[in-house]
């Protein structure tokens, strides 16, 4: 029963094995468009200078001021260095998370255009290169492979001891297994690519459906709705502005800005800067991680038949 | 050869990409009760409390996702997860110890403020006592040092007063010279002798005066001790302000970095004054750094002062001695050939034995000689 259900597999990765020797398979790679394209953050629900109840001292007022406007900034420059990989667009943590920011794509065997490994960065360069990598490491496991394959069916042919040539059959069958992971892997790179992609675009979808219901809730909440850090990051910046007030400092009025408001902005920009951060490192780690895929199917195979 | 490379390596490949997926319903979950906090009211709190509740929720994505992955059994060797992201800048220690830093600047502000106030005391006695010492102090001592100077000056003024009395006496021998039968009509006229010992005295008299610029020596030794010690207050004024700045300074950066930093503790949903005392060292190192650089770059510029008054003395100091030297060589040179000249005039048998018209030629190159000679003296 376990050496059928061993068989079925083999031959099931031999299906896909051949498949990817005849086909161009190009699938599986994008980014999540679509929570990426909900709408924006509406002006119409910003909140009411109105309903104002405390306005900050003037010290208070500056100093929350200088703090916005730094985090604006960083806001900016880290947009505008989005631009040159994609949409010109913060990269605030639900983005991120949502697998919507082209830049942070682990998916380098099937990229999307506008990703680190996509043609739309350096014309696909570094893609290009990530690539030839991979593909290069894959021939020349197969080559190795090939090779130990004809010797040993060559020695198993001469061979006229039945014990040495079971032992030479046992040893094929590891290394025809071996060759069929060594292309099963990366259908199961694209696989587990594809896997987290879709597993992510529903969880997006989950927080589109409820964005499209709760659209009668109260203002903050229709702001929330519409992504909840990339809204609520807007919408406290634009509250720290709106309640701040202005100071009249005898030459120009200044604008002041509300500290509560400033504070929840400048957590949330650093929080998803923090994430931003974590996903780089974690596109470096999976990027090296699939390069060394054909050699780490060779190092299984070596840890197996040492002794053949 | 290690055997179960493949499982090793799809379990981190695995555990990496998932993440994601993990992070991404729990991020559903959390919109969902925000949503939920949102929809019941409008009002500023209200948002306020569900920005709050997102921010802690969302700080705690790395323990959770951690949570998961060990009930799972995959978890990364690289983590992966925001805790790990940035969370080595923010060692305990670390923090602690640059808080400590904090601490002092309300001392520095105070100690800087003494020091600037005693220095500047200091200050204004000091420039007085140069006031004083330049208006009067030479004029007062100006006699005793006229005569410390001659002492001062030593063998080098005694052979100079020689030298020149030398050369006095024997102008005056020339004239009984040119008087004596001996000497009549050699034709060294009483008024050319009295050049010459006017030019003599005219040398003394030079050398005097170079022995009184000598006297004020004591003088500009103190000044320059003076300057000096001025140049040391002013420092000690300005790194007293400095110091006091710098106190100022650092407590400004230290509470905008340490709210930055208090901010980042929240967002990573770690230890807030922890992370606070961080931002607020970092920053308050940073400052007391530059203010320390710029300390000691005004003490090399102070000592750079001083050494300039130092060797700006040293210098005047070397002139004066060389143009010493080289007037009483050249003194010395002139009175040697005088005396030698006159005394073979007087001695050999050099007038005797010549027509009187030889002995007009010789005397007139003499005079022609002593003429040369004294106005190159006078040139000195």
């Amino acid at each position: 029963m376990k050496n059928n259900f061993k068989k079925i597999i083999i031959l099931f990765l031999f299906v896909f094995m051949f498949e990817f020797i005849f086909s161009n398979i190009r699938t599986y790679a994008m980014v999540n468009t679509d929570y990426f394209n909900m709408e924006e953050y509406v002006d119409a629900s910003a909140p009411d200078a109105d309903s104002v109840n405390e306005e900050p001292g003037a010290l208070v007022g500056l100093i929350s001021l200088a703090f916005l406007e730094v985090g604006k900034m960083i806001e900016n420059v880290v947009s505008w260095l989005m631009g040159l990989f994609g949409p010109a667009k913060f990269p605030w943590a639900d983005y991120i998370i949502f697998n919507c920011v082209p830049i942070l794509d682990v998916n380098f065997i099937n990229p999307a255009n506008n990703s680190l490994f996509g043609t739309g960065f350096s014309g696909g360069s570094i893609g290009e290169v990530l690539r030839n990598i991979y593909f290069t490491g894959l021939s020349i496991a197969i080559g190795f492979l090939g090779i130990i394959v004809a010797v040993m069916a060559i020695k198993m042919a001469i061979s006229t001891i039945a014990s040495e040539k079971a032992r030479y059959k046992e040893g094929i069958v590891t290394l025809l297994t071996t060759l069929v992971l060594l292309f099963g892997s990366h259908y199961l790179l694209s696989f587990t690519f594809y896997l987290n992609e879709k597993m992510v675009e529903v969880a997006s979808r989950i927080v589109s459906s409820i964005s499209v219901d709760s659209a009668t809730v109260g203002s903050g909440g229709v702001t929330a709705m519409n992504g909840v850090v990339s809204g609520m990051g807007q919408y406290f910046y634009d509250m720290a502005k709106a309640q701040g007030g202005e100071v009249d400092l005898l030459i120009a009025k200044i604008d002041k800005a509300a500290p509560i408001p400033t504070i929840l902005y400048l957590v949330f920009l650093i929080q998803s800067l923090m994430f931003l951060f974590s996903y780089f490192k974690r596109l470096f780690y999976v990027a090296i991680l699939s390069i060394i895929a054909p050699f780490v199917v060779i190092f299984d195979f070596l840890g197996k038949s040492v002794s053949l | 050869m290690k055997k179960g490379v493949f499982g090793t390596w799809f379990k981190e490949l695995a555990s990496l990409i998932f993440t994601q997926t993990v992070q991404a319903f729990l991020l559903a979950i959390i919109m969902s009760i925000i949503v939920n906090a949102l929809s019941s009211s409008t009002s500023n709190g209200a948002t306020y409390g569900a920005g709050l509740l997102a921010i802690i929720a969302l700080s705690q994505f790395g323990k959770i996702e951690l949570l998961i992955k060990n009930i799972f059994g995959v978890t990364s060797q690289f983590g992966g997860s925001m805790q790990d992201g940035m969370g080595g800048l923010l060692a305990g220690a670390m923090a602690l110890k640059l808080g400590k830093n904090v601490l002092d600047n309300g001392k520095k502000i105070v100690d800087g403020r003494r020091q600037s106030k005693l220095a500047n005391r200091e200050l204004t006695n000091l420039q007085n006592e140069k006031k004083n010492l330049e208006l009067g102090g030479v004029a007062d001592d100006a006699e005793l040092n006229a005569q410390n100077a001659l002492n001062a000056m030593g063998d080098t003024a005694d052979k100079f007063i020689d030298d020149a009395q030398t050369g006095a006496g024997m102008a005056a021998g020339a004239r009984a010279f040119n008087g004596s039968s001996l000497g009549g009509g050699v034709g060294v006229s009483s008024s050319q002798i009295d050049q010459l010992i006017s030019a003599l005295k005219e040398q003394t008299s030079t050398i005097k005066s170079q022995k009184a610029d000598m006297d004020k020596k004591d003088n500009s030794d103190k000044l320059n001790d003076l300057n000096k010690k001025i140049l040391e207050a002013q420092n000690k004024k300005d790194a007293g302000k400095r110091l006091a700045r710098s106190g100022v300074t650092e407590s400004i950066g230290a509470a905008y970095v340490g709210t930055m930093g208090a901010m980042v503790g929240l967002a990573q949903g770690d230890n807030v004054i922890r992370n606070a005392a961080t931002g607020a060292g970092i920053a308050d190192r940073a400052i007391a750094n530059r203010y320390e650089r710029s300390q000691k770059k005004a003490d090399y510029k102070t000592d750079q002062a001083k050494l300039d008054i130092d060797t700006s003395d040293i210098d005047k100091k070397l002139n004066a001695t060389q143009n010493r030297i080289t007037s009483a060589n050249t003194d010395r040179i002139v009175y040697n050939k005088m005396k030698k000249s006159l005394e073979s005039a007087n001695s050999s048998g050099f007038m005797k034995n010549r027509t009187s018209q030889d002995r007009a030629k010789a005397v007139e190159q003499l005079q022609k000689n002593i003429k040369k000679k004294i106005d190159a003296s006078n040139m000195q």
